[in-house]
């Protein structure tokens, strides 16, 4: 089972970046973006997002745009697989803080509405006109190669034609939980990378990315995590550069 | 690929257990009412789920379908779809009442499972708003349609918390009394709870072991609106292409359907879409369209896999249940939902969901005979 990787995306503690940009692994201190950092239009929507929202759709803005689909509103069959540890559990804290401070008379509706994790991959979908398969994978560990699992088989299975896949993760909200806490000092961040079973005729391969008895490999590499895939796909692009010079 | 079949269907809804729900449903019964919870509104809640301790109420919602489940085979995958998981569990954190916040997060749910069961494969926890157990299913049936598992469990699963019943409330999406789909006055939807467990396994497990299976996953279909966040298609175009996509699957027409069992939450876009999408997809042949939740309410995460299993009774008993809450159909659905319950003039039902972030997914489901 295997794909083309057309693109990679992210937005780590340095902020947003893309392709063959310096890549600077996921720390601690993660900002949201600005609009000016995601989208180059106006949006009137992205200032309302919740922070999981902007993080994720910047890193899948940036996948896109690397691949050259920026901007690309014509709707195809492109679906989205997204891993995520703690979702948008900061978003769902500041909601019923809104329940229980105003003794559940207003709740906030426009926090409410993101709640749910997989609301960043409707954002990115109808931004850029995405009308495949898009769900949610939880998993226990950040930066997890769920989401390219899954995307490599909905590709293998004729589920999409293409496939935005990452992961997503905020620090989770401190001062409510003790386990919560001790999770505050875990990486956060989100990257995505777009993997398409057939090559467009003006794309061009970072790498072919092949799931082997559940293993996500490079060649003859194996990668254990989301930043692994992007750091190994620089590698590999700087080595045949350097080969051609 | 190879045929996927279910073997075993549970069900926890407020009507009760699957016999249950399907005879109260036959009935024109109703579980929506007051809810009992520490917060007032109505919902169809499970009162075996109404307990004061520290525990999520999912707890014992999961072993309401996990209970009296057979043995499952360790090379069975686990699958678990859910919106919120045990969010009321996050509540009481921040109530400062002691509770595990694990229980807030769907991987927890998919641990359960698989301790609960003693399987040994890792699975997936698959969150994608209502559509969650839909897509989990379409998911687990590619693992046996593909030839990758022989046997999956897709249990699904969500509650009615203060949450959940006081979002909705605040994006003013809730029916005062209770929902009526497909009603020319619906103005709204219900909240409910509930929980499936579903085990497909493959044709050769079912040889291997010589077991009856119950219905075929003969086709899947899911698609994205790429429209709008919280609002669904008013052209229906994404529960168009996830239809189309679960009848080509299937390899079967829309002439070959005898009912479909909608998503039919009682808002008014979302019932207006789906009548879009059926009469493009169906044409104008009259075919039993109907909605449970105008008598389990919205059970999020978990409606897909409830409905599926009532599909399936459905499936046996040659009839499917009235659309409770209805009283006068929308001029679009006139002459496809009723009131009465309805006899199914060809035994292959096709149900679908539809969720926030313009998410679509559509089951097809027949007799495993057929």
């Amino acid at each position: 089972m295997q794909a083309f990787l057309t693109g990679m995306g992210w937005l780590t503690s340095t902020g947003p970046g893309r392709g063959m940009q310096e890549f600077a692994s996921p720390g601690e201190s993660l900002r949201a973006p600005s609009r000016e950092q995601v989208l180059e239009s106006p949006d009137e929507r992205f200032g309302r997002m919740d922070a999981f929202s902007k993080i994720g759709l910047a890193a899948a803005a940036k996948s896109l745009e690397d691949a050259g689909l920026a901007g690309k509103v014509d709707k195809h069959p492109a679906g989205i697989a997204a891993a995520t540890r703690f979702g948008c559990i900061s978003t769902d804290v500041d909601f019923l803080g809104t329940v229980f401070d105003t003794q559940g008379r207003w709740p906030s509706p426009h926090l409410f509405t993101y709640t749910l994790p997989n609301c960043f991959l409707g954002e990115t979908a109808l931004r850029f006109g995405l009308t495949g398969p898009s769900y949610v994978l939880h998993r226990s560990s950040p930066f997890s190669l769920g989401g390219v699992k899954a995307a490599l088989y909905d590709l293998n299975d004729g589920e999409a034609e293409m496939m935005l896949a990452g992961s997503c993760d905020l620090q989770p909200p401190g001062g409510i939980d003790p386990w919560l806490d001790s999770c505050r000092h875990d990486a956060a961040g989100a990257v995505f990378v777009v993997l398409e079973a057939e090559l467009r005729s003006q794309s061009r391969p970072y790498a072919l990315v092949r799931l082997e008895s559940d293993s996500i490999r490079l060649g003859s590499k194996q990668v254990h995590t989301m930043d692994d895939l992007v750091l190994q796909c620089q590698v590999l692009e700087n080595s045949l550069s350097t080969t051609k010079t | 690929m190879n045929r996927v079949f279910v073997q075993d269907i549970r069900i926890a809804t407020a009507l009760g257990n699957l016999e249950q729900t399907f005879a109260g449903l036959l009935r024109g019964s109703t579980g929506i009412g007051p809810i009992n919870r520490g917060f007032s509104g109505n919902a169809a809640t499970i009162a075996l789920l109404e307990q004061p301790d520290n525990t999520s109420c999912i707890h014992t919602l999961l072993e309401l379908v996990l209970q009296d489940f057979p043995g499952l085979s360790r090379d069975t995958v686990p699958f678990a779809a859910t919106t919120k998981a045990g969010v009321d569990s996050l509540e009481k954190v921040m109530r400062g009442i002691p509770a595990d916040i694990q229980n807030a997060f769907p991987q927890w749910l998919l641990s359960r499972v698989r301790r609960r069961m003693s399987l040994d494969r890792a699975g997936l926890a698959v969150s994608a708003a209502c559509a969650s157990s839909t897509i989990a299913l379409a998911r687990a049936a590619r693992e046996v349609a593909f030839g990758r598992a022989e046997s999956v469990l897709v249990v699904c699963a969500d509650v009615v918390s203060q949450f959940v019943y006081q979002g909705f409330s605040s994006l003013q999406a809730l029916d005062k009394t209770a929902c009526r789909p497909f009603d020319s006055n619906r103005s709204g939807l219900s909240l409910g709870e509930g929980a499936a467990a579903i085990h497909l396994v493959s044709e050769d497990r079912v040889r291997e072991n010589t077991v009856s299976v119950i219905a075929e996953i003969s086709g899947w279909g899911v698609a994205c609106d790429a429209v709008h966040i919280t609002a669904p298609a008013r052209d229906g175009c994404g529960l168009i292409a996830a239809l189309n996509q679960a009848l080509s699957r299937g390899g079967l027409s829309a002439g070959d359907v005898g009912a479909v069992h909608a998503h039919g939450t009682g808002t008014v876009y979302n019932d207006a879409m789906e009548i879009t999408a059926f009469k493009s997809v169906f044409g104008d042949r009259a075919r039993p369209v109907y909605s449970v939740k105008g008598a389990l309410g919205h059970t999020l995460g978990a409606a897909g896999g409830v409905e599926a299993a009532l599909s399936i009774k459905s499936l046996h008993a040659g009839v499917v249940p009235p659309t409770v809450g209805l009283e006068d159909p929308e001029d679009a659905a006139a002459g496809y939902v009723s009131s009465r319950s309805s006899s199914l003039d060809r035994r292959v039902i096709v149900t679908t969901n539809s969720g926030f972030g313009g998410i679509n997914a559509a089951l097809v489901l027949k007799l495993p005979e057929c």
